[in-house]
This record gives C-alpha cells, sequence and structure tokens, in this order.
C-alpha cells in the first residue's frame, strides 16, 4: 500500500524511521505513531483478550484501543506517542504481560 | 481557554490545566508539527485564532500545566493532579471544569475491526496530523459531525464512497427557529454539504452501518436503509467497499469529575448521558465546582466560548458574586440562549430510536477495553443485575482502560432496552477518573 498519499503534509525533508514488527516504517517529525502505521497502511494494532484485532478509534487518547507496546512499554497508546527514530513499536497481544 | 481568560481579567489567580501538550482542546486543535494543516472552514479557524491569540497574551501571567491530568475532585474543591513530573493535590476556591465530551456510537457486527473510526477521530488525524485514514472511506452516524468530517475528507482528497445518515439533515436544519438563532453554524454546514456536492459524494439518509467486513481490517460495509425507527427495511441492503468506515452517533459528557465531588446530576441521552445540574452562572450543587461547555451538555464550541466566558466570571469571585454580575454578563447570557435554542434543534438529529439497539448481536462486544459482549450483557439483566453499578460488577463491562467513558451510554441503553430510564444512576465514579502511572502517585510534589 503506498503510504505517502495519505498524507497531506509535503514537508518531507526529515523523514525518519521506527520499527513496527520488525519492519522499518517511515514518519514525519512530531507525528504520532498511530498517525505513521496509518499513513503507511497499517490499522491492525492489537490482539485485544478475546482475539479480535483492533486498530486506532478515537485518536485522541480516550478510547485506549490504539495501545500497543512501545519499546518494551505495554499499554502504550500509538495515537498520544510521538514517532522517534529507531522506535521499537509492536502489536499488544492481550495483556502483554 | 474562555474561563482562565475571564477570570484572570476580573484579577483572580488562574492556574489552567490542560491534558493536552497545547491549548485549544478537541475543536481548536493545534497541529502536532506547528504547521497549520488547513481543512476546516475559514471562519471557524478565524474564531480559532481569536481565542488562541488571546489566550497567548495573558499564557505568562498565568499558572498553564500542559501535560496534567486531573484524575479525581472531591468537595472543597479538592482536585488531585498528575503529570510526568509527579502528583499534587491543589485546594482553589473555585475550579471551572471544562472536560467536552467524547464519542459515542451505537454497535454493530463488525464495529471493533481495525479501520472502523469514531469521526471525530479521522478529523482529528486529518487536522492534527495531517494523515488521512483510508483511501476509500465510508462515513456514517447521526447528527452534523458526520457530514462536517466526510466534507473535509472530500477536500483532504479522500473518495468518500458514501455519506449514510440516521436521520434526512436539511427538514431539521430548515426550521425557522433553528434557520435564524444558528445561521452562523448553518453558513458553516451549507459550505460543507456544497463541498459535498462538488466531490460526487453520495449522501444517503435514513440509511444506516449494519455490519463491517475484512480480514485483519475493515474491507467493506454493509449499508441498509430503516424504518425510521432503526429497523433496517429487508431488501434494502448495499455492500460497500472501503478501507476505513467513520462512525459518530453523539456524544458522552466527561462529567465523571463533577459526579466524583457529589454533583447533582440529570440524565439526558442526547446531550451527552449523565450531566451535573447547573444555574445560570454555570454553578453545580458543590460549593466551589463550576462546569462551562459541552460538559454541561452538548451545545456546541460557540456556546463553549461564551459560556466559558460566564463560568470564569462567578469563578473569580464565587463567594461573593457582585450584583452586577448578571447585568455585566447580559451579552455572554444572550448569546449563549440564542445558540441554545439551535442546539435544541441540532438534538433532535441526534435521537436514537429504539430499533438502532437492535444492530447488534449477542456475540457483539460492547465493552471494547474488556471485551464484554452483549449477550452477556443481557444475561446479567435478565438475572436481575439491573443498576449499572450491578451491570458492572457482573460483567466487568465500563472497568476497562477508558474508565467506562466509551461504554457508559450504551451499557445503560442495554439496561433499559433503548427506553429513557431518567431513574437509572451511572455507575459510580471512582478515582482515579483517568488511568495514571503508580510511580507518579509516589511521587509528591508541589504544595
Amino acid at each position: 500500500m503506498n503510504g505517502s498519499n495519505r498524507r497531506i503534509r509535503s514537508d518531507t525533508d526529515h523523514v525518519l524511521q521506527f520499527e513496527f514488527e520488525g519492519r522499518s516504517v517511515e514518519a514525519m517529525p512530531g507525528e504520532s505513531v498511530a498517525a505513521a502505521l496509518l499513513a503507511n497502511g497499517h490499522y491492525n494494532l492489537r490482539t485485544a483478550e478475546d482475539g479480535s484485532q483492533r486498530g486506532v478509534l478515537c485518536g485522541i487518547g480516550v478510547c485506549w484501543e490504539c495501545r500497543c507496546v512501545v519499546d518494551g512499554r505495554p499499554n502504550t497508546r500509538a495515537c498520544m506517542t510521538e514517532a522517534k527514530q529507531g522506535m521499537r513499536v509492536r502489536r499488544q497481544q492481550g495483556l502483554d504481560v | 481557554m474562555s474561563a482562565a481568560i475571564e477570570a484572570h481579567r476580573r484579577g483572580a489567580r488562574v492556574t489552567l490545566i490542560d491534558e493536552a501538550e497545547k491549548p485549544g482542546g478537541q475543536i481548536y486543535r493545534q497541529g502536532a508539527t506547528g504547521s497549520e494543516l488547513r481543512v476546516g472552514l475559514s471562519s471557524e479557524l478565524k474564531r480559532k485564532n481569536e481565542l488562541l491569540s488571546r489566550f497567548s497574551q495573558i499564557r505568562d501571567q498565568i499558572e498553564y500545566l500542559s501535560g496534567c491530568t486531573a484524575y479525581a475532585l472531591f468537595q472543597g474543591p479538592e482536585l488531585h493532579l498528575s503529570d510526568a513530573a509527579g502528583s499534587r493535590i491543589v485546594r482553589p476556591d473555585a475550579v471551572v471544569l471544562a472536560t467536552g465530551v467524547c464519542e459515542r456510537a451505537v454497535p454493530f457486527p463488525g464495529w471493533t475491526l481495525p479501520g472502523v473510526f469514531y469521526a471525530g477521530g479521522a478529523q482529528a488525524l486529518l487536522k492534527s496530523q495531517g494523515v488521512r485514514i483510508g483511501d476509500r472511506v465510508v462515513v456514517a452516524g447521526a447528527g452534523p459531525l458526520p457530514v462536517v468530517v466526510a466534507a473535509q475528507l472530500a477536500r483532504a482528497g479522500v473518495r468518500v464512497v458514501a455519506v449514510a445518515t440516521l436521520q434526512p439533515v436539511l427538514p431539521i436544519l430548515l426550521q425557522p427557529l433553528s434557520l435564524w438563532a444558528g445561521r452562523g453554524v448553518l453558513r458553516e454546514g451549507w459550505q460543507y454539504l456544497n463541498h459535498l456536492r462538488h466531490n460526487d459524494v453520495e449522501l444517503l439518509t435514513r440509511c444506516v452501518p449494519v455490519r463491517a467486513d475484512g480480514d485483519s481490517h475493515v474491507e467493506s460495509v454493509l449499508l441498509t436503509r430503516h424504518d425510521g425507527t432503526g429497523r433496517p427495511v429487508a431488501g434494502t441492503e448495499r455492500r460497500i467497499g472501503c478501507d476505513a468506515l467513520a462512525i459518530n452517533y453523539g456524544f458522552t459528557a466527561n462529567s465523571e469529575l463533577a459526579l466524583m465531588a457529589g454533583a447533582k446530576h440529570r440524565y439526558d441521552a442526547g446531550r451527552g448521558g449523565w450531566l451535573p445540574v447547573t444555574d445560570r452562572f454555570s454553578r453545580t450543587s458543590v460549593d466551589g465546582v463550576l462546569v462551562a461547555g459541552d460538559g454541561a451538555g452538548l451545545r456546541g464550541s460557540w456556546v463553549a466560548e461564551s459560556e466559558g466566558r460566564i463560568a470564569g466570571a462567578a469563578a473569580a469571585c464565587y463567594y461573593d458574586l457582585p450584583v452586577t454580575l448578571e447585568q455585566e454578563l447580559q451579552k455572554e447570557f444572550e448569546k449563549r440562549s440564542r445558540q441554545e435554542r439551535f442546539q435544541n434543534v441540532v438534538q433532535q438529529m441526534l435521537h436514537l430510536p429504539p430499533g438502532v439497539w437492535g444492530w447488534a448481536e449477542d456475540d457483539t462486544v460492547v465493552c471494547r477495553c474488556e471485551c464484554v459482549t452483549l449477550g452477556r450483557i443481557r444475561q446479567a439483566v435478565s438475572q436481575g443485575h439491573t443498576t449499572m453499578n450491578a451491570i458492572k460488577r457482573n460483567t466487568r463491562a465500563g472497568m476497562g482502560w477508558c474508565g467506562g467513558r466509551m461504554c457508559l451510554q450504551n451499557v445503560a441503553a442495554c439496561a433499559s432496552g433503548g427506553r429513557p430510564a431518567p431513574d437509572l444512576k451511572p455507575m459510580t465514579p471512582r478515582p482515579l477518573a483517568r488511568p495514571v502511572p503508580l510511580q507518579s502517585l509516589n511521587r509528591q510534589v508541589g504544595k
């Protein structure tokens, strides 16, 4: 899926890279992890305790549906976390304890 | 912001506690990048810039705590705060709660699939992040927000394949009373409808999504017409391929802090569920606790600004209101009631007829955090767990990360079979109103 045309920003001079499920993802400076993942076509961010898949819902940090494991920390909201160079993000599996 | 500006103007020492990193809240949201992403109308942008510029003039003269969460409120008032530095307790003379609302949606099979967004969420991702939620998007729901979001997405280059609204949009808005009272809002609404027409977006009224399907994320949506009471009309189903669905069926007021402090409340589904009861000056039944804006009942950003000014003024001299205050605020009272008259009409669009609660099946998740299904809640209700607290204790619905905000009104609808139940009490709000790291509670800072 071509992610770049999901962005309306055109200031692409400072692209940074982070890892999602072991694969490299491009992000713009200041972009949230959720926005960068959506821009790259990644909708599925978590497997809930009942085995169903979940993604971004409210986009403003209220619903907690997009909680991922970021640099080893579970329950981190992708929509409230700024993407940083070299960050490691993976899907949370249930409680992930 | 509006309350802080007014209270400061009247000589009060003001602390503004903002959960976000930048002022503006949800409606006047500022881009994460600092670069302004223009998807709204110029008139909305003008209102936003005016308020932000007035706020920037006082920002250095008040205490502005950004990235700070108010997680409990008790009588006193005694407010409990947490941020990256730690936690603290403050005891102001008065506190104005401007906590706003969060979105709600009616559950249907497939609504938990990745790629199903709240419409306001899709808007936030577009406005503050500059990211489109998909290439082919269906937008659906009740009230004005789905239409606005569809227009903004289309304007940003998204192929909006359909907009489905629960109620017809025009007949309600064209009532004479609303035409006059809400002329400012309507002008903006008309411009959004025009955007849709120019982008050849199909507007389907009295039409709803009753299923979303897909493997790991939504790939198609089943739209159907309903009979006016929310029940699907057989033979009108249409499957539409898409990679995202944006839905909104109204809002839930973030009233838990006022309720935690013991404020008297009432239930009004169309305005956000359980709402603190307030007087003209936005004072609740608890001393020193005021509520302004949508958190006191959904009425939109125009009311919020006026009501913020009223509450800010009353908070600044809470224990000694000057007799002239009524007269000083006359203009704001008038603005507020004019907008409220219009919002009463908009409310009719947010009325959810009882048939909508038939879209979910027994295995459809209602409480997303705790994966509690409609069948599980029905079972609890049939066993006599008919109060909100009993349903919560019995099923775990409302016990998850979101603090029960997301499913609150839907669980209430399950408990009452979709009929209004004015006597139903909400789940007892307890600290913590928001998740707070234990290490923050452990590190008490400040006064």
